[in-house]
């Protein structure tokens, strides 16, 4: 080997560490007592496995569990369905008004969040979506930058196969979900996994609807729990090894597609 | 033709919910929240009234507000350009297509897919006396302090978590720009006598690279004027309100004080900040590509 090489592949270890290190300590402490979780130690080692069937049994965790898989799901499948429509629509169809209709789809992205907290808040108190799942889920429902990506991925779908579709007696609807869609599928798992991640780990938004601890999602759950009371790291440490199972998952399996996606928009949602 | 006539009503019917989605808690919340801005809505009573730019009044005057946007600027000032530098750093060494490098990337990248609020906890035991940064400090003989109750260093220690989480999401970016610079022109300037790694990066990658210190930079800059989540969570605006930013504020004066019309107030001079300052930071960075 080069040393050139060996140099970046030492360069990049060791840059790694950084950014590992408080991972690797969070799960080693799951595993140790009360006193012991709290150390600074980073050799393995597997004291109790206690700490897992305590926050299992004892907390609310498995509620906030439910509730982060629920929203999470929920709100990627209809965000992806709802931005590869319009996606497919703006790319595919000519119609009127199209330009300025997706100008206004834009535009949005000027507007930053905590503007509309406020304003949503009331709003979601009028239609009686306090505390509910709604509530969470529907402000979060259009991902601009899902649009985006989708109407330019339809753009480089041959027109061609629809047709054919269609000449063969295909709906235009129809043609769409059997022909196009399909086709889409890496811009999909990009759109798809991107939005699980970032419902998965949105906090201010839940805080401000979940009102009792059967609502919470997971990073609200925690919050309320660390909040203003000593820490107990041993069970801490637990929930949260259990709570970054999903994205690293999620992460882990659909990589590519994820790192695609951000490189394409490199947008934060 | 009339298959023409059904793919437009087809169309309308596609970007119908995308549509009503963003006019209703986009676009409506952007205009509803300027004009609760002029009045006194209260979620506990029944009535409001305009009071002109009364509530605009008395935030200028009020010296929490004003400490509050203080920190976010020394948060943003702080954190953007470093953990953009950082990034840049990170995109060059992981740029590697080696499977070993890119292994290490993936670890590299995991604080940005983690949740805020798991982050914010580890690390509040990381600065903690018997955290990391004490470890590292007692070889020092610095003697263990927790330092998110150290007013002058909490803001600091928030401002690092966030260059540590951040800078992973925006290598991405930098990967992503490193990658589409055309080998060719490596080789055209090994001819022309660039020699030197460090020549090749100041006269071709550095330039090339741009676009992405834009797109890192703009967008570094509006999320770190929105700070809410590690302040919130690591020291809940503490010690005192040394860690106190703009959204803090904003959402206490709405959920704590329920002042709807005041935050809304709030909410738009940080809205208006944020404009500002990504409309100066368009002027002076956005370069079009030229190669």
């Amino acid at each position: 080997m080069k040393p050139k090489n060996l140099a970046l592949l030492v360069l990049s270890f060791v840059l790694a560490i950084p950014y590992v290190i408080p991972f690797y300590w969070m799960v080693l402490a799951s595993f140790r007592d009360a006193a012991m979780s709290q150390q600074p130690i980073l050799y393995p080692f597997i004291q109790t496995l206690s700490n897992y069937v305590y926050v299992i049994k004892t907390s609310g965790f498995l509620t906030w569990y439910a509730n982060s898989l629920l929203i999470s799901v929920v709100t990627t499948a209809l965000s992806v369905f709802i931005s590869a429509l319009s996606g497919y629509a703006f790319s595919r169809i000519s119609f009127a008004l199209r330009d300025q209709l997706f100008l206004l789809v834009l535009g949005t992205l000027m507007i930053p969040f905590p503007i509309t907290i406020v304003p949503n808040f009331i709003l979601i108190l009028k239609l009686h979506w306090v505390n509910t799942y709604q509530g969470i889920i529907v402000p979060s429902l259009a991902f601009v930058v899902g649009i985006f990506l989708m109407r330019e991925f339809f753009k480089t779908i041959p027109y061609e196969l629809e047709e054919a579709a269609i000449l063969d007696g295909a709906t235009p609807f129809n043609a769409f979900l059997k022909v196009s869609l399909p086709l889409a599928k890496p811009a999909l798992s990009a759109v798809a996994i991107y939005t699980f991640i970032s419902v998965w780990n949105n906090f201010l938004w839940p805080l401000i609807v979940a009102q009792t601890p059967n609502m919470f999602t997971i990073p609200v759950g925690f919050f309320k729990t660390a909040n203003g009371q000593a820490i107990e790291w041993n069970y801490l440490t637990a929930a949260t090894t259990l709570a970054i199972i999903p994205t690293i998952l999620v992460y882990a399996i659909f990589q590519r597609y994820f790192i695609k996606g951000i490189a394409l928009t490199g947008i934060k949602r | 033709m009339s298959v023409f006539r059904k793919r437009s009503f087809f169309a309308y019917l596609f970007v119908f919910p995308a549509l009503v989605v963003l006019l209703t808690f986009v676009y409506f919340p952007a205009f509803y929240s300027f004009y609760l801005s002029f009045t006194n809505y209260n979620l506990l009573s029944r009535h409001y009234s305009f009071v002109g730019f009364e509530n605009y009044w008395k935030l200028l005057h009020d010296p929490l507000f004003l400490d509050s946007l203080k920190h976010t600027a020394i948060y943003t000032a702080g954190v953007v350009p470093i953990q953009t530098l950082v990034a840049l750093g990170l995109g060059l060494v992981y740029s590697s297509s080696n499977r070993f490098v890119k292994l290490m990337r993936a670890l590299v990248f995991v604080p940005a897919i983690t949740s805020s609020v798991i982050v914010s906890l580890i690390f509040i035991w990381i600065f903690s006396p018997s955290g990391f940064v004490n470890s590292v400090l007692s070889l020092f003989g610095v003697k263990p302090e927790n330092w998110l109750i150290v007013p002058s260093a909490a803001l600091p220690a928030i401002m690092s978590v966030a260059i540590w989480g951040t800078s992973a999401y925006f290598m991405v970016v930098f990967i992503a720009g490193i990658n589409s610079i055309p080998e060719n022109l490596y080789e055209a300037s090994l001819i022309d006598g660039a020699k030197s790694a460090w020549q090749r990066f100041r006269y071709i990658t550095l330039p090339l690279l741009k676009p992405s210190v834009f797109i890192a930079t703009v967008l570094g800059m509006i999320g770190a004027l929105q700070i809410f989540d590690l302040s919130y969570v690591m020291t809940n605006g503490g010690p005192g309100y040394a860690t106190y930013t703009a959204l803090l504020y904003i959402y206490d004066y709405a959920f704590s004080y329920n002042e709807m019309g005041y935050a809304a107030a709030a909410s738009f001079l940080l809205f208006v900040l944020i404009f500002v300052v990504s409309l100066i930071l368009r002027r002076y960075l956005e370069v079009k590509r030229w190669y």
